[in-house]
């Protein structure tokens, strides 16, 4: 039954997994106390964009996601600042627009996108190697980020308005856990594809958060339940498809998982009080 | 030596079409315990963000320590009307008023010991020592009022802007804080925000009338004449000595 855990390409896909809880449960945490997660939800809609810009440029796909989702995700946290009565209708504009430009994109792009359906839906059970360093990568960042500027981006998640009157450097900290965001839905983007990606960001930290009186203690909790998630959801994916005979997504299952934990979780929670 | 550390000069403040402050002259010099008072809706709340930055005047000048109010940020302790947080926040009670040394700790450097030490004092003072360590959802809403004041005094900051810091106390929590102030203000500068004429004018060394111009401005008390002129209609008020004057 756990023969799945012999083969090296799922050994890989677990590690991809792995990698990405940790990205996951870090940032993820921040989306959820900051309550940006309509902003999220709108960047990783947006990253579609950079993968059609990529395609048609000649430019790796995951190239172009980043850029173009960095960029986004940039101009929206001016947009916060600037004009917040309207960033609820700008992230929707953003989050079509980006899809509308990917699609756009790829269709003029001559020849087939081959793997265009992996963007959408993810494909961690053919991840490549240089995928899990640029995760790695990844996880490196925001490690460092989130442990030279704890106490300010805990600070302008907890009360903006009480950092800024002691002098925090509230946009500027901003940007830069909008630029977190960004980076992490792009890496997420292999694991379970566009349209999951700000479940995968989202609903982990939002059970961490049930049981954390902490917010490092959340962070932690968070990765742990991204971990088991990413792990169960392969390697359900990979003995169902061997009992049915056909190939089952892991992306789903991953998703579905997590928010049945979280039902779970929620009735404990509720059942406790 | 007298030093004016918070000044204004003719300031307005818009929102849209609608005056929220006109014209507004105060000079509240170094070692002051001034009181504002006046009805809902008089722009005292307005009055102090616009001291703290965070409301930009429509005209006028404002000068806090000399200097623009946004160069004067970490040097202002504030204790806003309401807690502009969400109180399921994973974080403790010590963490929280340690961000009133966040002032003080640069970037890229963490909270030392004596800071863990001045929030703590900070919380020992409003009577919440004991709490440091919970959650703040698992406070009441008077506690949590606490909180900020404790929040407000680990600042240790030259001057101490409270917005209504007395409206979710219980008599007792108001009467303990109002003694707090008093010790408070032998060595900073403080200014306060009410409704509340009565218990407030007792307190305080000054009180100003605010409805959205200051009525009135004196340092003895607040006469029925301007209250009335601020609410509108005659407010009692409990007669008393003024240990304060020009």
């Amino acid at each position: 039954m756990f023969d799945a855990f012999q083969h090296p390409f799922f050994q890989r896909a677990v590690l991809a997994g792995l990698l990405a809880a940790v990205a996951c449960g870090l940032v993820g945490s921040y989306v959820v106390v900051k309550r940006i997660s309509s902003i999220s939800g709108g960047l990783s809609h947006a990253a579609f964009g950079g993968v059609g810009l990529g395609y048609f440029l000649g430019i790796p796909p995951m190239a172009g996601a980043t850029v173009f989702t960095l960029l986004c995700g940039m101009a929206l946290g001016v947009a916060y600042r600037r004009m917040e009565s309207k960033l609820d209708t700008l992230i929707s504009t953003m989050w079509a627009g980006g899809m509308a430009i990917g699609i756009l994109f790829v269709a003029l792009t001559p020849g087939f996108a081959p793997d265009l359906m992996s963007y959408l839906f993810g494909s961690i059970l053919l991840v490549p190697e240089h995928h899990l360093w640029l995760t790695l990568a990844l996880d490196v960042v925001v490690l460092l980020v989130v442990a030279l500027f704890f106490k300010e981006l805990q600070a302008i998640a907890f009360d903006e308005e009480f950092s800024l009157v002691m002098g925090v450097p509230v946009p500027a900290m901003f940007q830069v856990l909008l630029a977190l965001t960004a980076l992490t839905i792009v890496v997420l983007i292999r694991v379970v594809g566009i349209l999951l990606v700000i479940a995968l960001l989202t609903v982990p930290a939002a059970i961490a958060r049930q049981w954390s009186d902490r917010l490092l203690t959340m962070m932690g909790l968070a990765t742990a339940v991204g971990a088991v998630c990413t792990t169960a959801g392969l390697w359900g994916s990979f003995v169902l498809s061997e009992t049915l005979g056909v190939s089952v997504p892991s992306g789903p299952l991953i998703i579905l998982l997590a928010l049945l934990l979280y039902g779970m979780s929620t009735l404990l929670r509720w059942r406790h009080r | 030596m007298t030093i004016q550390v918070i000044q204004l000069e003719r300031v307005s403040v818009k929102f849209g079409l609608t005056n929220v402050l006109e014209d507004i002259d105060l000079v509240v010099p170094r070692g002051d315990f001034l009181g504002i008072i006046g009805p809902n809706g008089a722009g005292k709340s307005v009055l102090l963000r616009t001291i703290l930055g965070l409301v930009h005047p429509d005209a006028g000048s404002v000068r806090v320590l000399g200097q623009a109010p946004s160069a004067a940020r970490g040097r202002v302790g504030y204790v806003p009307q309401l807690a502009g947080f969400d109180r399921s926040f994973p974080i403790s009670v010590l963490d929280v008023v340690l961000m009133g040394r966040l002032s003080r700790i640069p970037l890229l450097r963490r909270f030392s010991g004596p800071d863990r030490e001045a929030a703590l004092h900070a919380l020992d003072r409003v009577n919440m020592g004991e709490r440091a360590r919970r959650q703040v959802g698992k406070l009441s809403g008077g506690e949590v009022q606490r909180v900020m004041i404790a929040r407000a005094l680990a600042v240790e900051a030259e001057i101490l802007l409270l917005d209504e810091p007395t409206a979710s106390l219980d008599p007792q929590a108001a009467h303990d804080l109002y003694d707090l102030l008093e010790e408070l203000a032998e060595s900073a500068t403080i200014v306060l925000v009410s409704h509340d004429v009565g218990v407030m004018s007792d307190r305080v060394r000054r009180v100003v009338c605010l409805n959205r111009r200051l009525v009135h401005d004196s340092a003895h008390g607040a006469d029925p004449d301007a209250l009335q002129r601020t609410y509108g209609h005659r407010v009692s008020t409990v007669e008393h000595d003024h240990p304060f004057h020009d």
